[in-house]
């Protein structure tokens, strides 16, 4: 009897061992095997610096942007079983497209929320790119060796964007149809725009080959970039040691023990600190016995606060979605413009600036601004280098005093496109007239 | 006794840590319920499973109503009693045709009497003897999914 | 990390319980309630709700229709007193003891519009911003029998209202201006063969009702017989029943319903009888009613009281005033002699038609004695137009154009009351205003001008206009001294034309139609289309006129002096004008 419970221990041993190669005990070596055998996890450092966890430090912005990515790409998979990119008119007088979210909302189970899912995660990570790149900027994140991450962030930020404004005419309702439409009337503008809107669009108008490729592109050539951009995103991340902070002075206070994580040591080393791993990482050598240690395991500690922020981003969500229908109007009818016909909101600072003026406001400033954010490391740099005003960076401060110009402006900027987008959606209507937000308009803006 | 408290902490702990995981694990198992949910039909967009047949459109006494786009037919056994037998072939599908010895299937030949029992040809089963239910306002609904043992008759009304 | 642990979990109870709201929200559909009450009400076990769906085959496809989800006793005749949406469906033909429609085929949406896939009901009542199809319910849907039968016969039982709208289309004469494929041609208004296709049923009711509702510059009058309810529903069910998109063609149309191959009968032989029931917008003798004038038209019974519609002109006199020949012109085409009518043309009357038309019109004789003194005469001749002080509002005025003149100007009274008899006698060209001579005697329309100045040159002051006299070519007596002091060449057009469009046309408009920019905002009376010919061309209206109009602008109207333009210029525009309409310029 006791050979058999021996046996399926053992039996059970080397099952759980084929999964999972490591325990749960408290030493270094297993928080460390846990965090490089599992491949989701080895993403991250075994170790990572205190202030990583810390809220102040990224409040977690660049995460929950990654996790609306994941569950937009969940959710997205999830909608193309119930989806036709079809513009042909049925029977009832509906075009595919459009009656398959009829569909959707009222006869697939589940299907309205998934769709209310997809669209607030849509326009969620489009707002939260942009809280992601603020904070990067005000915290000097953008420099000492990662200008070139920011420049693959920014173009992870038009990704999104324009991920998001492929999915806007799916739904082939009059909000979509003249949401894009008015979109493209914009790039019309652009030198050169012409011939990629005639790319994008493969006929003259916004019309049934339009949607198959803004579908193409929605759900495949789209995320399959930005997918392997997030990839080079990361992993850049790490190669420069993680996120970005000022040096660590002996005068902070040793972590204590319970941030750190009990370790026991079961080393053969008698050093507290032989374990640590020699990471051939450019710049930052293996710290034996050092007097001050900030670093600190990554399991449990990080692993759960991210598991939090998952956690919290789905429940906040799906609250969003109980509560409020995604909008879905009429189906398009390319003879029947909406008054106002209104592009997305993260375009309507756009439209509002075409507005005034096609050629300034559509391509001048938007051009300047876009060239200008991703390349700002690098202007940086140059000004630095050729003006000879010296000027220290600390990556990672928030608000750092040095930096008090470049912030201002930045956040000016930011200041100035919500002020039109805010203009755009809630002090626009009927005919672009100023109106006040609680008069009554139809349709556009979401 | 610091030791004490600490693990007394780390039961607490543990506790929290698993309960969040549980319900978790709850969530997670019920989206995958629901998505199971999600992608089964709910309804057909071609030709619907179920079909209605009034009552006052029964065949008479002895005689049979086939229909073609449902691939049913319809037999009266007595006044009281209908049955309905599915026309589908139970060898690959085709739609067999009603001669005078039973049902004959076009595509490769399997042969079944007039009760759907098979009496020649690869068919490996029976003809499906279909579920009749009587719904409000004098109308027989006919499901076409069902599959029920031969001769199994319905009331008429 | 207690902390981090609690915190997980508390998220992760609030996530469970969003998660578990959204499919309580998935499942707690309402057809699931309504199901339950229908088996409970009729006492039988309940089977488990499902979604009832019907695939209407169409050529196209099916159409998806699941509105029995929730009125789930349409069918069933035991659930004739159960509350909506579980009742069963009223008889739609009556009298018949099993009705021919099956709504296991047919479906709902089919009649009724709205939604088919939904099975919420505000979804499926199409109660959401956009939708294009919102429900019809009641009577209304009768809008929709003409998607699967062909109706024009006019014999479908059941579709008594859309058979009203049908007949008050033809009776009200509203075929005149509007086009509906296979019953009119006219080009006057907007067609209407996809009414309903194109337009909600709202939006009809309100613009039948009220046409400016939704087009400011509709022109399409405001009737009085649209009073009451029925008769708009009637109508506006009429027109949602017309849609280019139908079910069925008309060979596989269901059975019973023959639309009419025969042309319609026409009239062959003249007479006052077949006259009067074109007139009235009745049948005659089993033709269907094509005609209507009584719509748009008033006429004078023998007893001196007015029948008829206040759109168009008293037609008491019109015989008398304009002739056989006028009359059936302006029918025809009304456009041949009075270029801006709003008058429908009747292109397709044959002749017999025009002339019972003619004979009918024949009939009025009513005439006031010659001891009539100034006021009665006005109030009899001139008030419908004029309007009754003189500004030129009458009941029938909205819809002329040009507008009647203005007589309670002091300024223009003062001007030109030596014009005002030869315009009574001999009319104006062009215009609403008929030739009196055959009616009046030259002494009523002296009474006439008499009774205009005596209410109009009511102030004390002394109104004397310039006198001016037309240069005339080569005269060095009167040389151009706006000009620099030439003489006066033949005028030139081209150059006339030059001028035009600098100075004339912000009012005029570029055409020279009096339908310029600033157009709009002028009151009364609006700028005269210059290429009117019968206007310009009528003996009244000499180049002196015009050089004077020109020159000194019209009293009392908008028009304004124009003395800074050289002599020259003005008879260069004259000329422009003048060649204009004379030859088939352009």
């Amino acid at each position: 009897m006791n050979e058999m419970i021996q046996k399926a221990k053992e039996f059970g041993d080397k099952l759980y061992y084929s999964f999972f190669r490591h325990g749960f005990d408290n030493t270094g070596l297993t928080k460390s095997k846990i965090m490089f055998s599992n491949v989701l996890l080895h993403i991250q450092p075994v170790k990572i610096h205190k202030r990583s966890v810390k809220f102040k430090t990224t409040m977690g912005l660049g995460l929950i942007t990654f996790y609306l990515f994941l569950i937009l790409s969940v959710t997205g998979v999830l909608l193309m079983f119930h989806y036709v990119p079809s513009t042909a008119i049925g029977p009832d007088g509906l075009p595919d497209a459009y009656s398959r979210m009829l569909n959707l909302r009222s006869n697939v189970f589940w299907g309205g929320f998934l769709r209310n899912m997809h669209r607030w995660a849509a326009h969620g990570m489009v707002a939260f790119v942009a809280l992601h790149m603020l904070r990067v900027y005000l915290a000097g994140a953008h420099r000492g060796g990662r200008e070139f991450n920011w420049v693959i962030g920014c173009i992870l930020g038009l990704l999104t964007v324009f991920l998001s404004y492929t999915g806007y005419l799916l739904p082939w309702d009059q909000l979509a149809f003249w949401g894009v439409k008015v979109g493209t009337e914009i790039a019309k503008i652009a030198p050169g725009g012409a011939l990629i809107r005639g790319i994008l669009l493969g006929d003259s108008d916004v019309g049934s080959e339009a949607l198959i490729r803004f579908y193409v592109l929605h759900v495949a050539v789209l995320p399959a970039v930005m997918g392997f951009l997030i990839a080079v995103h990361f992993f850049r991340i790490r190669k420069d040691g993680g996120l970005a902070r000022p040096a660590d002075t002996s005068k902070e206070k040793q972590i204590p023990d319970e941030e750190f994580g009990e370790v026991k040591n079961n080393s053969v080393f008698k050093s507290a600190r032989s374990y640590k791993l020699v990471e051939i990482v450019k710049g930052n050598e293996p710290k034996v016995n050092e007097e001050t240690d900030q670093m600190m395991f990554a399991w449990p500690k990080l692993i759960i606060r991210e598991l939090i922020v998952l956690v919290g981003v789905v429940a906040f969500l799906s609250l969003i979605s109980v509560l409020f229908d995604a909008p879905l109007e009429g189906p398009a009818d390319p003879n029947h413009p909406t008054n106002p016909s209104k592009a997305p909101w993260y375009f309507l600072g756009l439209q509002e600036l075409v507005s005034y003026h096609g050629f300034i406001g559509g391509i001048v400033i938007p051009g300047i601004m876009a060239g200008g954010v991703m390349f700002l490391p690098y202007i940086e740099i140059f000004m630095e280098t050729f003006t000879k005003t010296y000027r220290k960076n600390i990556p990672g401060v928030w608000f750092a005093r040095e930096r008090n110009l470049e912030n201002a402006l930045f956040i000016g900027m930011y200041l100035f496109m919500l002020a039109l987008i805010i203009i755009g959606v809630y002090f626009r209507g009927e005919n672009w007239a100023i109106i006040y937000p609680w008069e009554p308009t139809v349709g556009g803006g979401h | 006794m610091p030791k004490e408290k600490k693990e007394g902490k780390s039961r607490r702990e543990l506790i929290t840590m698993g309960s969040a995981f549980a319900v978790m694990g709850i969530a997670a198992a019920g989206t995958g319920g629901a998505l199971f949910k999600y992608m089964f039909p709910v309804v057909s967009y071609g030709t619907p499973q179920k079909f209605l047949v009034p009552v006052a459109d029964l065949p008479d006494v002895g005689d049979e109503l086939i229909f073609e786009d449902m691939k049913v037919v319809l037999r009266r056994q007595s006044e009281s009693e209908i049955a309905a037998i599915s026309l589908v072939c139970t060898h690959l599908g085709c739609t067999v045709n009603r001669v005078e010895t039973g049902f004959q299937c076009p595509c490769h030949g399997s042969q079944y009497d007039t009760d759907g029992l098979v009496v020649g040809g690869p068919a490996p089963k029976t003809l499906a003897w279909l579920e009749i239910k009587s719904v409000p306002g004098g109308q027989l609904e006919i499901d076409t999914a069902t599959s029920l043992p031969e001769g199994t008759f319905f009331p008429a009304a | 990390m207690i902390k981090d642990y609690r915190t997980l979990l508390i998220l992760a109870l609030a996530g469970f319980v969003f998660f578990a709201l959204s499919m309580k929200k998935a499942t707690d559909q309402d057809f699931v309630k309504y199901q339950k009450a229908y088996y409970a009400e009729l006492g039988a076990e309940f089977p488990g709700a499902e979604i009832k769906q019907v695939n209407v085959p169409t050529p196209a496809g099916a159409i998806i229709d699941r509105c029995q989800s929730c009125h789930v006793g349409v069918s069933n005749p035991e659930a004739v007193d159960f509350d909506l949406p579980l009742a069963t469906h009223p008889p739609i033909v009556p009298g018949l003891a099993e009705d021919p429609h099956d709504f296991n085929e047919i479906g709902c949406v089919v009649c009724h519009d709205g939604n088919g896939r939904a099975v919420e009901m505000h979804d499926a009542h199409g109660e959401f911003h956009g939708w294009i199809k919102p429900m019809l319910t009641g009577p209304i849907a009768q809008a929709s029998c003409v998607r699967c039968h062909a109706m024009e016969s006019g014999n479908l039982a059941g579709a008594e209202l859309y058979e009203k709208g049908r007949e008050l289309f033809l009776e009200k004469a509203c075929w005149g201006c509007h086009t509906i494929a296979g019953i009119s041609s006219s080009s006057q208004a907007p067609e209407l063969t996809d009414a309903g296709g194109k337009f909600k049923f709202d939006y009809l009711v309100e613009s039948i009702v009220h046409p400016k509702a939704n087009d400011e510059n509709s022109k399409m009058p405001e009737f009085d017989w649209v009073d009451d309810e029925e008769t708009v529903m009637a109508l506006a069910t009429f027109l949602k029943g017309q849609q280019k998109n139908r079910l069925r063609t008309e060979n596989s149309a269901p059975i019973g319903y023959i639309k009419p191959k025969s042309d319609i009968l026409r009239i062959t032989e003249p007479s006052v009888a077949a006259g009067r029931a074109m007139f009235a917008g009745v049948p005659f003798e089993g033709t269907i009613a094509k005609g209507g004038c009584i719509n748009c038209h008033a006429f004078r019974n023998d007893d001196g009281t007015l029948s008829g519609g206040h759109i168009g002109p008293e037609l008491t006199w019109t015989l008398r005033n304009r002739g056989a020949e006028f009359v059936k012109d302006h029918i025809v085409n009304a456009r041949v002699h009075t270029p801006d009518s709003i008058m429908p043309t009747f292109k397709d009357y044959n002749d017999a038609e025009l002339d019972s038309l003619v004979k009918f019109l024949e009939t009025f004789e009513y005439k006031l004695d010659s001891s009539a003194d100034g006021q009665r005469l006005y109030d009899t001749y001139c008030i419908s137009c004029h309007g009754p002080e003189l500004k030129g509002d009458g009941v029938v005025s909205a819809m002329l154009d040009p507008l009647p003149r203005d007589l309670s100007k002091y300024q223009f009274v003062a001007s030109y009351d030596e014009r005002f008899k030869n315009s009574i006698l001999n009319g104006v060209g062009g215009t609403a205003m008929p030739a009196w001579k055959n009616v009046l005697s030259e002494e009523e329309a002296e009474t006439l001008v008499e009774f205009i100045k005596s209410k109009s040159l009511t102030e004390e002051q002394s109104f004397k206009r310039m006198e001016v006299e037309l240069p005339m070519v080569g005269d060095p007596e009167r040389l151009d001294y706006k000009g620099k002091g030439t003489v006066i060449v033949e005028a030139n057009p081209a150059h006339g034309q030059e001028a035009f469009q600098k100075f004339c046309t912000s009012c005029h408009g570029k055409l020279a139609n009096g339908k310029g920019p600033n157009a709009y905002d002028l009151v009364h009376p609006l700028p005269r289309n210059l290429i009117n010919k019968e206007f310009i061309s009528q003996a009244a209206v000499t180049d002196e006129r015009l050089y004077e109009s020109i020159l000194l602008g019209v009293a009392g109207t908008p028009m304004p002096a124009h003395d800074h333009l050289s002599d020259q210029t003005i008879l260069d525009i004259i000329a422009w004008i003048r060649m204009n309409t004379t030859e088939e310029a352009k």
